[in-house]
């Protein structure tokens, strides 16, 4: 069992400083010693993005897998604007957002949520501001469309809008998706007692 | 809890966590394959092309790479040859030059030759169309390390700069002294060209990548034997490509900072220059101001619409139309010239049978030859002009091998020529080494333009797995079009094996086509040749949106 979180964390907000965004992806494809440089400094940004949103290692590993071959093979799409761990995250958000409209989809099927193990590396604070074991455990309890959005707003910045068209849904419909995520999330973290 | 402190808590799951360091190695040890692959295509003849349009002429490639085409080319005979010699239509449409032919540039090509010895053949060609062996250079001068790249760039006295293909890299340079037959190649260690020509400059000094990431330059000098290496200094390259750019007197390179602002990077190792005036690029990729050019065409975001306008585009000023599209001839490709306020343009007419040179030039517009386009051609270049104004040269791709079209512009038809276009070196220069027994090429212009059609779905496949043996076909589709039929149908493409693979998606017609599976879609405005690829997941539906009037072809590759 991989750790959700682990004792050495830092917040994401340390902005990358390294030049290999000048130049684009040509530039770090340019031999395997510059790709494993680009590939060993983007990789912990990108699989904390997907761990954070996804709250599961295995899934997240899958995923930042994914994202790497989609931005070898999507490469001329760089335009060289941004930090590639910037685009690189991009891509991952809507590799994420493809995962959570098939775990929709399966859900509607099922008619059921499948509810996997979550631990910390972490001792839960006793603070509730700080309590990310029972945070992360009311985010997974909501159905996945619902977890989308809410996650895409809270924690990437998206207007609703946007959230909306990752996940396909229409600016009401996602309104609509959004406001009930509120409402169910409210009652999660209320029903864990840390609120 | 109202909703601001419900974002703040969700927000403490951003953490930064170290991924697993098994899984890293293992993730790595599966992207290095990829990565290769796509640094072998990026460098390969397709790939390259698919770079120049996208960095320096906005034309078909867009988001994506053309697909090579299998083409069987037809022997000509002399007899046919001159019969075709007339293809050219619009007489008087030629600007006549007053330049005895004896005192012209010659225009240098390299043909990969992978028979019983493997190696490059270089040829001049005058600007009669008649060509010259220059020089065959085996692949063995450069023992056991690759082979030689058909790629070069040719400098105006004559050195010629090739690339070595290695797998993994670094790719090393090659420096041939086409006066001089006798002459050792010159191997420059130093360059790691990977999928970035070699620039000449103008004062002679010739510049290639180096470094792992291309964090440095090489600066080789012909005249001495002598290199320098110079740092980029925490600078990109410009360009999608991305491409070395000299400044024009020569004194140093153009790079990119983190901020996207320009500087000039002396190659005497100074500091860097702020700002961009003026630059040389034969090529006619950028303008001074390290101005672009693109066509308003769908997808193309064009502030004012896709009306098929070329506008000039440059770092901190407005963007200006330089040329308007009026009736159904639009815009293939476009080039800087090398005066201030020039431009060569390709033009599609008469219903994509024939390709316009169109010189925009002191606020006039002159179509200065037409040539008949021939069925395989996909891409068509923008013009180059010989830089004693003698000859235009035109870059077509006909799928698996690079070739270009002759342009004398005195009169005299112009010339069909295979290989990779090297550049223009000076009638002085080429005295030394153009004065063999000339040969007349064997393919030709036809004698009645023929329309671009899209090849087979079997001629695509075959194509595409010449360059890459290993993949397999996933899935594929096809529809031709039907005259008339303007009604947007869906069709579903049909799957041979499950699996993640490449789309590459062919099509021309009147209008868009749309390929979707799952969340992932890909347009292509159908307006030319070349191919859009995506990454589907090929398990999942794949569907392709299209109109009854454009044809269109949809084959689905495993990753290499």
């Amino acid at each position: 069992m991989r750790h959700l979180m682990n004792s050495d964390e830092t917040t994401l907000t340390t902005p990358t400083s390294r030049d290999d965004h000048v130049g684009g992806l040509p530039r770090v494809l340019a031999d395997d010693a510059a790709f494993e440089a680009w590939y060993q400094r983007t990789v912990p940004r990108v699989f904390s993005y997907l761990l954070a949103r996804s709250g599961d290692a295995d899934l997240a590993e899958e995923l930042c897998q994914e994202t790497y071959l989609a931005a070898i093979a999507q490469r001329a799409r760089y335009d060289g604007r941004s930090d590639t761990v910037v685009w690189l995250c991009g891509i991952a958000r809507h590799k994420l957002a493809d995962h959570f409209r098939r775990l929709e989809r399966v859900d509607r099927r099922r008619f059921h949520l499948e509810v996997r193990e979550i631990t910390l590396g972490s001792s839960p604070s006793p603070d509730p501001m700080t309590d990310r074991l029972a945070i992360a455990v009311a985010l997974r309890s909501l159905p996945p469309l619902q977890r989308a959005m809410l996650t895409f707003v809270a924690l990437d910045g998206l207007s609703v809008a946007e959230a909306g068209r990752l996940i396909g849904k229409s600016h009401p419909a996602a309104q609509s998706i959004l406001f009930r995520a509120r409402e169910a999330f409210r009652q999660a973290y209320r029903e864990d007692g840390a609120s | 809890m109202n909703d601001e402190r419900m974002d703040l808590l969700i927000r403490q799951l951003d953490v930064h966590v170290e991924p697993d360091r098994r899984f890293v190695e293992t993730s790595l040890a599966r992207l290095l394959p990829a990565a290769r692959d796509t640094r072998r295509f990026d460098a390969s003849a397709i790939g390259r092309l698919a770079a120049v349009a996208r960095e320096g002429r906005p034309a078909h490639l867009t988001r994506g790479r053309p697909v090579p085409i299998m083409v069987t080319v037809a022997a000509t005979t002399a007899l046919l040859l001159a019969t075709l010699g007339l293809a050219v239509v619009g007489s008087g449409l030629f600007r006549s030059i007053d330049v005895p032919r004896s005192l012209t540039d010659v225009s240098i090509f390299v043909r990969r030759d992978d028979g019983a010895e493997p190696g490059v053949s270089i040829f001049a060609v005058r600007p009669d169309g008649d060509e010259v062996l220059v020089l065959r250079v085996p692949d063995s001068i450069v023992p056991g390390r690759g082979r030689l790249s058909e790629w070069g760039s040719v400098s105006g006295s004559g050195w010629l700069a090739l690339g070595v293909e290695v797998n993994g890299g670094p790719w090393p340079m090659v420096l041939i002294d086409l006066g001089d037959e006798k002459a050792t190649p010159w191997v420059i260690n130093e360059a790691n060209l990977g999928g970035t020509g070699p620039r000449w400059g103008p004062t002679g000094l010739v510049a290639a990548t180096a470094g792992s990431g291309w964090s440095e330059l090489v600066i080789a000098d012909p005249a001495t034997r002598s290199t320098r290496t110079v740092s980029m200094q925490g600078h990109g390259l410009v360009g999608g490509g991305p491409s070395i750019l000299w400044a024009a007197d020569g004194s140093g390179i153009v790079g990119q900072t983190e901020s996207g602002s320009y500087d000039i990077l002396p190659i005497d190792g100074g500091d860097p220059r702020p700002g961009i005036a003026e630059v040389f690029d034969p090529r006619g990729g950028f303008g001074n101001g390290l101005a672009e050019l693109r066509i308003c065409e769908p997808f193309t975001n064009c502030p004012g619409g896709a009306d098929g306008r070329i506008e000039r585009v440059e770092p901190g000023r407005p963007a200006q139309t330089i040329w308007q599209q009026e009736g159904a001839d639009r815009a293939l490709a476009a080039g800087f010239g090398s005066r201030a306020g020039e431009y060569w343009l390709s033009v599609d007419h008469d219903q994509g049978r024939q390709v316009a040179l169109v010189h925009v030039h002191d606020g006039r517009q002159d179509t200065v030859a037409t040539i008949n386009r021939r069925a395989d051609w996909q891409y068509v270049g923008a013009p180059l002009q010989a830089l004693d104004g003698s000859t235009l040269l035109v870059g077509i791709d006909i799928g698996a091998k690079p070739a270009a079209v002759l342009v004398p512009l005195d009169g005299v038809p112009p010339t069909f020529h295979i290989g990779s276009f090297a550049g223009f070196v000076d009638s002085a220069a080429s005295a030394a080494f153009a004065t063999g027994e000339p040969g007349t090429p064997v393919e030709t212009i036809p004698a009645a333009g023929e329309a671009y059609a899209l090849p087979s779905l079997d001629e695509l496949i075959a194509a595409e797995l010449t360059l890459n043996p290993g993949r397999r076909v996933l899935g594929k589709a096809s529809r031709d079009a039907v005259d008339g039929e303007t009604g947007r149908r869906t069709f579903e493409v049909a799957g041979d094996r499950p699996g993640t693979g490449d789309a590459y998606l062919d099509c021309l017609g009147p209008s868009s086509v749309t390929v979707t599976s799952g969340s992932d879609s890909i347009t292509s405005p159908c307006l030319r040749a070349g191919a859009y690829t995506f990454t589907i997941g090929a398990s999942g539906p794949i569907t392709v949106s299209a109109t009854g009037d454009t044809a269109w072809r949809v084959v689905i590759y495993s990753q290499p």
